[in-house]
């Protein structure tokens, strides 16, 4: 047995047991076989989902992967809300995770061990007593050496880090010694930083030979559903998918090269050029397996906000980016744009359109101060405005708006773009009209004329 | 100079917003707290809502547009070929620009086509356009397609389309009403249908562009002489159609 359920454990199932002795305590025993090929896939995944939250990342298998996260706590709202992220973007991917957090790495590891559903942590200055307190069970011993503690009586840790540390090695022997002085502090260890692989395969087998391409597409499903996880996993896309069907003959393999329009990591898309190409694919042999590679990733760019999110808000992003592409290839790309913020008091130049597919570099987030029109008019319209002594506007004298200025607000002046000829010397008003419109109109400074640039929609 | 918006305002209001929604169909209230209970929680979700604009300077948009703002990771489009919303003004508002989409299709065929994908796709939360005189068989596939897409279609309409049937849910119709306080917006508001409620009271909204405030009082509580009678008006038609 090397690991068992709540409800086998409950029954009396440990692991380390034979099959037959833990059939023999609990008759409705399910045994799967053990893979150790597939742990070691997952808690790569594992260390690859945990990229997102710091870079370095060591991973210790079978079970173990640790996090430096003090650079990157801030950006996450602290130590506690990364953690906090952390194990419940694990329990969206249906594993529970048990953490510990303190200054040097066996001390977190311990930690960790001790820790039930909730996190353990321990400050620099509280790390040996926090320790001390800790069941013997959660330190990394060999099992004699537990044994030994046990026949010794002693049950925490506590009592191992109460005798002087220039006697440790004398009285317990040198691996349990170096292990209390890693506990404590007192020696660093030499940690490898996990480096995920660049390029990755998925592969299923089929019972027996098929010669429909439905099989294919769903067998396709399944890679594609793997590969999602790995790339979320990782932060990649791929540029393309190589497909490799696989003859039962043994002869060569039949070999399909999927490239979506921009790098993807969703497992809808690439079925989706999977089965656009097998439409036209005529199959003539049997296939029995079927392979994907993944080349090319890329990385995708997620801020601290969208990292964790919601995995449909995921699929909406994805969904945008179809339909983005289902409206340019029919109206071209031009037709498809986004708008940022640009650092520029001239109304008209305060924004930027762009193509979809541009990336918005620069972009600010500065609002303007003044009130501004959902709908801007440009050019802006010739205005009829008579004002009173000061200079505001008391009438619209030509036009559907004409009539006596209700009220004003402002005036914002803007003058500015001396710098590249398009300079404006404009004085705004809000007003609104006899009616209840609210328009936006200036004085251009320099004609003395008055213009309608918006409307408070 | 008019004080920039408190980020803490948005989300309040978005707390709200987001906390008022209980009823069977999907709605996204718009904050007016009279507005939603007849609106049965908000402008529906997964339908289409005409609002029918007497001038262009009435404040529908600026009134009704933030309750338009998306779930996460859901984008707003705009289409229409050449009015566009100002970019600057709708980030005020609280939007996130990165999840606006201005769709510019250039010919009619392009604009409905374009219409149609927007409210089809999960992806768009909201659909925003103007839309002229179109066929009945147009407006019913656009509503089908909001309902496919579960997003909310907001057509801006001129006011003389306004006697025509539509199988919009919601259809109100948006007026300029002058102000007491410069600070504050008014504007009144017909609900001409929807749908769930025989119900078509006359509002008047007031808000705070700045401070996103909102309130709204009846100007009737049923004004079910003019309003029973444009529904009624509306199913004899629809009725001759079938």
């Amino acid at each position: 047995m090397v690991a068992v359920s709540r409800p086998a454990w409950i029954a009396g199932v440990r692991p380390g047991a034979g099959v037959a002795a833990a059939r023999s305590v609990c008759a409705g025993l399910v045994v799967s076989k053990h893979d150790p090929e597939a742990d070691a896939r997952l808690i790569a995944r594992f260390a690859n989902f945990c990229q997102r939250v710091t870079p370095d990342v060591v991973l210790e298998a079978p079970d173990v992967i640790l996090l430096e996260c003090s650079r990157t706590a801030e950006r996450f709202g602290g130590e506690d809300a990364l953690v906090d992220r952390l194990t419940r973007g694990f329990l969206r991917l249906g594993h529970r995770v048990k953490t510990g957090a303190a200054c040097h790495p066996e001390a977190a590891r311990t930690l960790a061990r001790a820790a039930g559903d909730t996190h353990l942590r321990a400050e620099a200055t509280t790390t040996i007593p926090t320790l001390a307190a800790l069941p013997l069970a959660a330190l990394a011993l060999p099992s004699s050496m537990r044994r030994l503690c046990a026949s010794l009586g002693i049950s925490r840790i506590g009592a191992l880090l109460d005798v002087p540390r220039s006697a440790w090695t004398a009285r317990f022997g040198a691996d349990l010694g170096r292990l209390l002085e890693r506990l404590v502090g007192d020696v660093e260890e030499p940690l490898r930083r996990f480096v995920p692989e660049a390029a990755f395969r998925e592969r299923v087998e089929f019972s027996s030979p098929v010669e429909e391409t439905t099989p294919l597409l769903f067998a396709g499903k399944r890679l594609f559903d793997l590969a999602e996880a790995e790339l979320v996993a990782r932060m990649a896309a791929v540029e393309s998918v190589t497909v490799l069907l696989e003859t039962a003959s043994k002869g060569p393999p039949i070999r399909l090269v999927l490239r979506p329009s921009a790098p993807s990591y969703t497992s809808r898309r690439f079925s989706a050029l999977l089965q656009h190409r097998l439409e036209t694919l005529r199959l003539d042999v049997p296939i029995d397996a079927v392979a994907a590679t993944f080349e090319r990733t890329v990385p995708i760019r997620m801020d601290a906000t969208t990292l964790f999110e919601d995995p449909s808000a995921r699929e909406h992003r994805d969904d945008v980016a179809r339909l983005e592409e289902r409206l340019a290839s029919r109206m071209g790309g031009h037709s498809i744009l986004g708008a940022a913020l640009e650092e520029d008091h001239r109304p008209e130049k305060a924004f930027r359109w762009s193509s979809k597919t541009q990336e918005t570099r620069g972009a600010t987030r500065r609002l303007p101060e003044g009130p501004r029109p959902l709908l801007l008019e440009e050019p802006p319209v010739p205005l009829a405005v008579e004002e009173d002594a000061s200079g505001r506007p008391v009438r619209v004298t030509r036009g559907p708006d004409r009539g006596p200025v209700r009220f004003s607000r402002g005036p914002e002046t803007i003058e500015t773009g001396w710098w590249d000829g398009a300079d404006v010397r404009r004085r705004y008003f809000e007003i609104e009209t006899a009616a209840g419109v609210r328009l936006w109109i200036y004085k251009d400074l320099g004609t003395g004329h008055w213009h309608r640039h918006g409307a408070f929609s | 100079m008019t004080p920039s918006v408190d980020p803490g305002v948005i989300a309040r209001l978005r707390g709200a917003l987001s906390r008022s929604s209980e009823s069977v169909e999907r709605r996204r209230p718009t904050g007016f707290t009279a507005l939603d209970a007849a609106l049965l929680g908000g402008l529906p979700v997964g339908a289409l809502t005409e609002v029918y604009m007497a001038a262009p300077g009435a404040g529908a948009l600026e009134a009704l547009l933030p309750c338009l703002i998306p779930e996460s990771g859901k984008s707003v489009a705009w289409v229409h070929p050449s009015s566009f919303p100002y970019p600057p003004a709708l980030a005020r508002a609280g939007f996130d620009l990165s999840r606006w989409m201005l769709v510019r299709p250039e010919t009619d065929d392009d604009h409905l086509w374009a219409l149609e994908q927007c409210l089809r796709s999960p992806g768009c939360g909201a659909v925003v356009s103007h839309a002229g005189d179109l066929p009945d068989s147009v407006m019913r596939r656009l509503a089908l397609a909001a309902e496919e897409g579960g997003s909310t279609g907001f057509l801006v309409r001129p006011a003389a389309l306004m006697p025509r049937p539509s199988p919009a849910a919601v259809r109100l119709l948006a007026e300029p009403v002058p102000s007491f306080v410069p600070e504050r917006r008014r504007m009144r508001v017909t609900v001409l249908k929807c749908r769930g409620t025989p119900h078509t009271p006359q509002l008047v909204l007031e808000w705070n562009r700045e401070t996103l405030d909102r309130d709204a009082f009846s100007l009737a509580a049923d004004r079910t002489g003019l309003g029973g009678d444009a529904d009624a008006r509306e199913s004899s038609v629809r009725t001759l159609h079938a």
